[in-house]
């Protein structure tokens, strides 16, 4: 027994095994969401939402998926298919990768990196890279303009995402996720959001933006432009695409939990679980998610031109202004 | 300044009250409401009262009746009258118009309150009255005498007419 674990814990395998939990983690996360939102979505709107399959609708993501597999994946016939067939992984696999150095209980972390937060930032900027090889490669309208207004959205609000971490980072003097969870204490008023609260408010608004969500949703617009640059996706791609945007905002809930409100650490020292502290990790996830679900059918969408100047006039200034403050207030009060 | 947020505030608080109040959907194949008097369901023909004129088929926009009509003495009068031996509705092309019912002189044909026109198969829905099955999938077309010119018409007409 003791031999097999130490095999297991073995480099490469710990990895492999790890990666394959994170994957399974990520799909299953993917298709829950999609069912949360429809419920969410019903419940707000009076209705009941999907209650048809198995108990209270709990089977209805493993109908849909069904679904989406028996169903041909019709392309463009001019589409550019490399591009066009590429632009759903090009989208999954940042969503995916970045929760490898998410430590979801102390020590279960896939890969601790000392670059953790750098990889966050990289990583998650490919995604407006999928974005726009799924508007140009659709070589249809609808596509290029939903493109343009992802990119021109996800590149504007990558700024106030980055600078709303250097406050954490400051404070942290490290860049690894598990350090910063680390520094925030086991009690709930030694988390960063209280020290940061103007740079947590920045955070999840941007992070709400990165995932192209309501009240951010332009690159979708369906009133606008249709579903913007997913609008030629059908069957599997269309549900990868889906998939993606559902576990990137799951990432995003994550991000956030870790960054901002403890990570795995307990509200109380006495609610520790030792091991299983990954239930506090998962329920403040959760509650993160739900607000996103909560915000994306309560609110309208902004226009163009306004998102523009909220990101550049308001949250930029925002985060360089709390820099300055955190900074005076490191350099008054040492350590 | 003061009212910066409100109306998120205001708005979100309102689907949050949504989100734990009472859910207000009909479950519908479970509940179904009482329809309003003049819905207009699937077309039905009572059979026993059609003369056959074949004015509901001529009068359909989307050629959804056809009538196979014979001559027949059905009702014992000692006379041959024109009797419908095959009738067929075509709930796949039917529009509910309602100028079938309208034009009816006998008001044989008439809306129920069925509305759940579904099968797996178009052919499916052409639901057969007469006797004898037509074949919706011809375009219904009253039968049309060959047209007698215009001086040749009068006299026969007359005759009927007498």
């Amino acid at each position: 027994m003791q031999t097999v674990l130490n095999l297991l814990e073995m480099e490469p395998i710990r990895f492999f095994i790890a990666f394959g939990a994170i994957l399974f983690l990520v799909l299953n996360l993917a298709a829950i969401l999609v069912m949360a939102e429809r419920k969410v979505a019903g419940y707000i709107q009076l209705r009941y939402g999907p209650n048809r399959v198995g108990w209270r609708g709990i089977l209805q993501p493993l109908a849909d998926i069904i679904k989406l597999f028996t169903k041909e994946n019709v392309a463009p016939g001019r589409a550019d298919l490399w591009i066009f067939l590429g632009a759903p992984i090009a989208l999954f696999i940042p969503a995916v990768l970045v929760w490898i150095v998410i430590p979801f209980a102390p020590g279960a972390v896939v890969a601790d990196l000392n670059v953790a937060i750098l990889f966050f930032v990289g990583v998650t900027s490919i995604g407006a890279l999928g974005v726009i090889m799924a508007g140009y490669g659709s070589r249809s309208s609808f596509s290029l303009l939903g493109a343009l207004r992802g990119a021109a959205q996800m590149i504007s609000y990558e700024v106030p995402l980055i600078l709303s971490l250097l406050g954490i980072v400051m404070l942290t003097g490290s860049l690894s996720l598990v350090d910063v969870v680390n520094a925030q204490g086991d009690t709930f008023w030694s988390w960063y959001f209280l020290p940061q609260f103007p740079m947590f408010i920045v955070f999840y608004i941007a992070g709400l933006a990165e995932v192209k969500r309501v009240p951010f949703d332009l690159p979708e617009g369906e009133s606008e432009i249709v579903g913007g640059f997913m609008i030629e996706y059908s069957g599997m791609t269309w549900a990868l695409i889906q998939a993606a945007e559902f576990a990137s905002m799951g990432l995003m809930s994550a991000i956030t939990t870790t960054l901002f409100l403890g990570g795995w650490q307990p509200p109380l020292p006495f609610l520790d679980l030792g091991q299983f502290n990954w239930f506090w990790f998962g329920i403040k996830t959760a509650l993160i998610m739900f607000t996103f679900q909560w915000i994306r059918w309560s609110m309208p969408r902004l226009r163009m031109d306004q998102l523009m100047d909220f990101g550049w006039k308001i949250l930029v200034p925002a985060c360089l202004i709390w820099l300055f403050v955190t900074a005076g207030v490191m350099l008054i009060i040492p350590g | 300044m003061p009212q910066l947020g409100q109306g998120m505030l205001k708005g979100m608080s309102v689907t949050l009250k949504h989100l734990f109040g009472k859910k207000i959907t009909r479950q519908y194949p479970e509940y179904k409401r009482d329809l309003p008097e003049r819905s207009r369901g699937m077309l039905t023909v009572d059979m026993d009262r059609c003369i056959a004129c074949l004015q509901c088929m001529r009068v359909c926009p989307d050629h959804c009746i056809s009538i196979e009509q014979t001559k027949r003495d059905a009702d014992g009068s000692g006379k041959a009258k024109p009797y419908a031996v095959g009738f067929v509705i075509d709930d796949s092309r039917c529009m509910y118009c309602s100028l079938c019912v309208e034009v009816c002189p006998v008001n044989c044909i008439y809306h129920t309150e069925e509305f759940e026109a579904q099968a797996y198969n178009r052919l499916e829905l052409a639901r057969q009255f007469g006797e004898r099955p037509v074949d919706p999938t011809i375009d219904p077309r009253p039968t049309v005498k060959k047209k007698p010119k215009k001086a040749a018409k009068k006299a026969p007409n007359k005759d009927e007419a007498a």
